[in-house]
């Protein structure tokens, strides 16, 4: 078993998918997929400059510097759908839910402050779209099976959306930092939202209520993702302003709100991924190498 | 005879002269905006809001804190709407990182949301913020916000950054960190009380 792979470019975001393998979205503007277990070079794509997307399980969506939104198939590197951002604006951001039906992307008008989220359903049709707060979208979340969105804005609130009809369920207005990260749990039950306050809040997505705070993390919350069963999180993020600081990736239980385990980092923590069996992590740090912990 | 001047060729010549003075320092294309359409002020160009703003600040004026290093600041400046009317009652929320570069998420050092009164004037005492990496110009986050107004998020810069490599008109785009030359303010350095900008505020009505 792999301890680390080595990648020949800086690994930004990763993704387990279904078959073993592992991707890694890379700061050269391609994707590499390698194998988990041996650390083999499988594949490797380009993909458009600008930012990436979330690294859904074997999708990614990539928004290019014209505004233009693909979604690609990691398996394979095959563009699944093109289309363009919303008219008049520049699309910033984009994410699209594991079932691959929906997908949220956030947008600004030039010369303004707020930003806009906008969510289209498979075929690339507009559903719904909403204001999302002053100063820009800091994380976007889908739930699994596409039904519920949340934004996180810098101005500190984080709403979430029926992303079937439309309807917004929660603006949460009593963080007083912002939240950089989101993920639902694969139920749909929690959404878990961490940030510059060094905490994971887990709320409850019936009532929206802050079930559980998560204590223990050193660093600001930049990343997190939930296992497959629920059941643990894994966390990572950075300290201060120093990109080189040392910090750790924390694994946690969810129920208990307990650190089980901690993994030290060399440096800023861009994203976490659980494999398919929760048996295994994977952690992208900008560095050419990705750390591989057991779990 | 000779060739009839345009308004901004008067205007420039005059301000090179020194016949023309704002009365209160503003940036030149300020100042042709306020002389070609008296009280059609342009609006504070925007800039990003940054991750580390923080929700409820204290409404205080001094941010000293005893021992801590650092330049002395103070920063003051009004906040008007492009008619050029005050606002008061507007709140102008305010924060930057350390001397060492490092922003307080978890108090408040250095950060202040103040209430302007009738005068629509604010001023605070600080400290010259540091540099860090992802963002190596030394500034100052603002948020603005006044009812019957649109909600301004800006920052201001010092002419006197390393950054600038002393000359901030040729390299105010450098890394495309700085949205506007007009954000970048000229600093009045003090024998006693060290640095002191100007930084006015031109809201835009909703």
């Amino acid at each position: 078993m792999a301890k680390q792979i080595q990648a020949s470019a800086g690994v930004t975001a990763v993704a387990f998918l279904p078959d073993g393998m592992l991707a890694g979205s890379c700061d050269d503007a391609k994707v590499r997929v390698w194998n988990a277990a041996s650390g083999e070079l499988k594949r490797e794509f380009a993909r458009d400059r600008g930012p990436a997307g979330l690294v859904a399980p074997g999708v990614l969506a990539t928004v290019s510097p014209q505004s233009e939104i693909k979604l690609w198939e990691l398996a394979s590197g095959n563009v699944l759908r093109t289309q363009a951002g919303p008219a008049k604006t520049k699309t910033r951001s984009a994410v699209v839910s594991a079932d691959r039906r929906v997908l949220a992307v956030s947008t600004r008008l030039d010369d303004t402050s707020e930003d806009t989220v906008h969510l289209f359903g498979a075929e690339g049709k507009q559903l719904h779209s909403a204001p999302a707060g002053i100063g820009g979208v800091a994380a976007m979340a889908l739930s699994a099976d596409g039904a519920l969105f949340a934004a996180a804005s810098y101005d500190t609130d984080v709403r979430a959306w029926n992303a079937r009809n439309g309807e917004l369920l929660v603006r949460v207005v009593d963080l007083p930092v912002a939240t950089f990260t989101m993920a639902f749990s694969p139920d749909g039950r929690w959404l878990a939202a961490g940030g510059a306050d060094r905490q994971v809040h887990l709320f409850e997505t019936k009532t929206w209520k802050v079930a559980q705070r998560l204590k223990g993390q050193n660093e600001m919350v930049a990343t997190l993702a939930f296992s497959p069963d629920g059941r643990r999180l894994l966390t990572g993020g950075f300290n201060d302003l120093t990109v080189k600081h040392p910090v750790e990736v924390l694994l946690w239980d969810v129920a208990g709100g307990k650190v089980l385990e901690r993994f030290a980092m060399p440096r800023r923590v861009s994203s976490v991924a659980f494999s398919p069996d929760g048996r295994q992590g994977a952690v992208a740090t900008s560095e050419k190498t990705v750390p591989l912990l057991n779990l | 005879m000779s060739r009839r001047l345009s308004r901004r060729e008067i205007i420039e010549s005059c301000i090179s002269r020194g016949l023309l003075v704002a009365a209160t320092p503003m940036a030149s294309s300020q100042l042709y905006a306020l002389w070609a359409e008296p009280g059609a002020l342009k609006p504070t160009p925007t800039e990003v809001l940054g991750p580390f703003y923080k929700k409820g600040a204290p409404n205080q004026a001094d941010l000293r804190i005893q021992g801590d290093p650092g330049m002395p600041l103070v920063v003051s400046g009004r906040v008007v709407n492009t008619r050029g009317e005050k606002v008061p009652g507007a709140r102008v929320a305010l924060w930057h990182a350390d001397d060492a570069g490092r922003y307080d998420v978890q108090g408040y050092r250095y950060r202040a949301e103040l209430v302007v009164e009738a005068a629509s004037e604010y001023k605070i005492r600080t400290i010259m913020p540091g540099h860090y990496d992802d963002r190596p110009a030394q500034h100052i986050h603002y948020m603005i916000s006044a009812p019957g107004h649109k909600t301004l998020i800006t920052q201001a810069y010092f002419a006197t950054d390393p950054f600038f490599e002393g000359n901030p008109d040729a390299h105010f785009k450098k890394r495309n960190i700085v949205s506007h030359r007009d954000l970048v303010r000229n600093v009045v350095l003090h024998e006693k009380n060290g640095a002191a900008i100007q930084f006015d505020i031109c809201l835009e009505k909703a």
